[in-house]
């Protein structure tokens, strides 16, 4: 036991003093690379998966999986009789199985394994290597924007039961989907750009497909100047949030050890300020977080954010991390731009 | 380091993007390969290159058929597609048996009206010559020839409904509009204090 210490210590330090900056890239873009072309491997994780891995991907079966958005829509939009029946089972089935994916990451998914969230990091580090200048959102603006994805979620889930009794016209079936811009970019990265039409077969498809192309082009300027543009009004977010207690990978604080420098809130891309200014909550993930562990990496105080899975310490901030990564260039330089 | 093993990833990706791309199946005429037909006469639509198993005929779409006669291609045989709606046209096959349509808008529905998956159907009838005095030995004829036809659907084009130039069109102004109003408001908070100062005269 005594010879596995000073090996453990040794790995514990490696892990906290890890270039996260670095880890991130590499995890992001073999993550992309599975979700976007998988299916070429013959790869399937099914459909209920907590991230856009876009389903419309399927240029030869590309993806290697299907955001679990889509297949919800679709089941919802079943007739009121099958719906509320024994039949509900499949409903049901399929959020157990997205919530047993979901409880694996936490909302890692988004921060290290989401492809829209990794579009959106590349879309940041352009601008970064242009040198223009990211913006923020004020305080107020904020506390009203992060609203829009319950709305988003509930809309994604009315919808559908509207369209069941035929309350709705079945034109808008998935209608997140249709305006998702997942839709538009993901595919093209399998060469299909059939997305990217307008569809004028009638007033709906119209609307639905030219706000689609619009949230795409807002995504792509949004992304661009500010960090995270789209995980503000994710409704998969939304969705997450309702199973985080149950997930086996935690963030957690310790308030006694934070001496509020505020560089976990400097470094945020989602400008979560109760990472910084909370010092009595313990389980500190807001609902907003992509769990991209940059409030870990940035910290400066041994101990004060802490990476859990399953109870297990795996990851935390250190003063000797710290100084290791801002020698890298990793620290108050990335909070800046 | 990481920006040129980034751009070797972005390489070896190149490939895959490129295999995304449609593959030709490996094309194989019509009565290869094939069992040996003893129908005295039919029509075989002639598949296209790439074609898959949800393959759907499209208007504006050449199609091309081979009549048959025992498995073996007519040719010279004569060849009539007709439409749902009546429209008509006529043609020979070709040394090899082929005969060649190209199939028409049929559908001109008002725009509430208009169902992209709507199917027109078309029938194609091909007559030829048959040796001898007929089938009916108890009446022949002098003049005898068999007739086959077949039918298929076909929807609209998507040339017809969707547009990629109002798609770009409307992109395009999103990013060029909302790129254009994050530079001017930028530009607006780095304007110099201005004041105008009145004087008032003795």
């Amino acid at each position: 036991m005594k010879a596995d210490k000073p090996v453990l210590a040794a790995l514990r330090a490696a892990v906290n003093g890890v270039d996260l900056v670095r880890f991130r890239f590499w995890v992001q873009l073999a993550s992309f690379a599975f979700f976007v072309y998988g299916g070429y491997a013959a790869v399937n994780l099914g459909s209920h998966l907590p991230i856009f891995a876009c389903g419309y991907n399927r240029v030869g079966k590309a993806g290697a999986g299907v955001c679990y958005l889509m297949p919800l829509q679709h089941q919802l939009a079943r007739s009121w009789t099958t719906l509320f029946t024994g039949a509900s089972l499949f409903i049901l089935t399929g959020l157990a199985i997205f919530a047993l994916w979901f409880i694996a990451l936490n909302k890692a998914w988004c921060g290290f394994v989401c492809p829209m969230g990794t579009i959106q990091d590349w879309i940041t580090a352009l601008r970064r290597f242009v040198g223009i200048r990211y913006s923020v959102y004020t305080q107020s603006q904020f506390g009203w924007l992060k609203k829009i994805k319950y709305l988003l979620l509930a809309l994604a889930v009315l919808i559908p039961l509207g369209i069941g009794d035929g309350y709705i016209t079945r034109e808008l079936r998935a209608p997140i989907c249709q305006i998702c811009p997942g839709r538009v970019l993901l595919p093209l990265f399998s060469g299909d750009y059939s997305h990217l039409s307008i569809d004028f077969t009638s007033p709906t498809t119209v609307t639905m497909t030219a706000l689609g192309v619009f949230i795409a082009g807002l995504f792509l300027v949004g992304s661009f100047v500010k960090k995270r543009f789209y995980c503000f009004f994710c409704p998969m977010s939304a969705l997450q949030f309702l199973f985080s207690k149950l997930a086996l990978l935690r963030l957690k604080k310790d308030g006694a050890k934070c001496t509020r420098c505020g560089d976990c809130y400097r470094v945020c891309d989602m400008q979560i300020k109760a990472i910084a200014d909370d010092v009595a909550t313990a389980d500190i993930m807001a609902d907003d977080c992509t769990l991209c562990l940059k409030c870990v990496a940035a910290c400066p105080e041994t101990g004060a954010l802490t990476v859990k899975y399953a109870g297990l310490t795996i990851f935390e901030s250190t003063e000797t991390g710290f100084i290791k990564r801002c020698q890298r260039g990793h620290c108050r330089a990335h909070a800046s731009r | 380091m990481k920006p040129t093993l980034f751009a070797v990833c972005l390489l070896a990706a190149l490939p895959l993007v490129a295999a995304a791309q449609e593959h030709d199946e490996e094309y194989k005429p019509a009565g290869e390969d094939s069992r040996p037909s003893e129908a005295p006469l039919e029509i075989v639509r002639e598949k296209t290159p790439g074609e898959k198993a949800n393959f759907q005929l499209q208007a504006g779409d050449e199609v091309v058929f081979v009549v048959q006669q025992q498995g073996v291609p007519v040719p010279n045989a004569r060849v009539r597609l007709v439409t749902e709606q009546g429209w008509a046209k006529e043609t020979l096959t070709d040394a090899q048996g082929r005969a060649r349509f190209q199939l028409i808008r049929d559908y001109f529905p008002s725009w509430i009206e208009f169902n992209k998956r709507n199917r027109s159907t078309f029938v194609v009838v091909a007559e030829n010559p048959a040796p001898g005095a007929g089938s009916d030995p108890a009446r022949p004829s002098t003049n005898a020839s068999n007739q086959a036809t077949l039918s298929d659907s076909y929807s609209p084009s998507p040339e017809d409904y969707s547009s990629y130039a109002w798609g770009l069109a409307i992109g395009l102004l999103v990013a060029a509009f909302g790129g254009t109003s994050v530079y001017l408001y930028r530009r607006r908070r780095v304007k110099p204090f201005k004041e105008v100062a009145f004087h008032e005269g003795r």
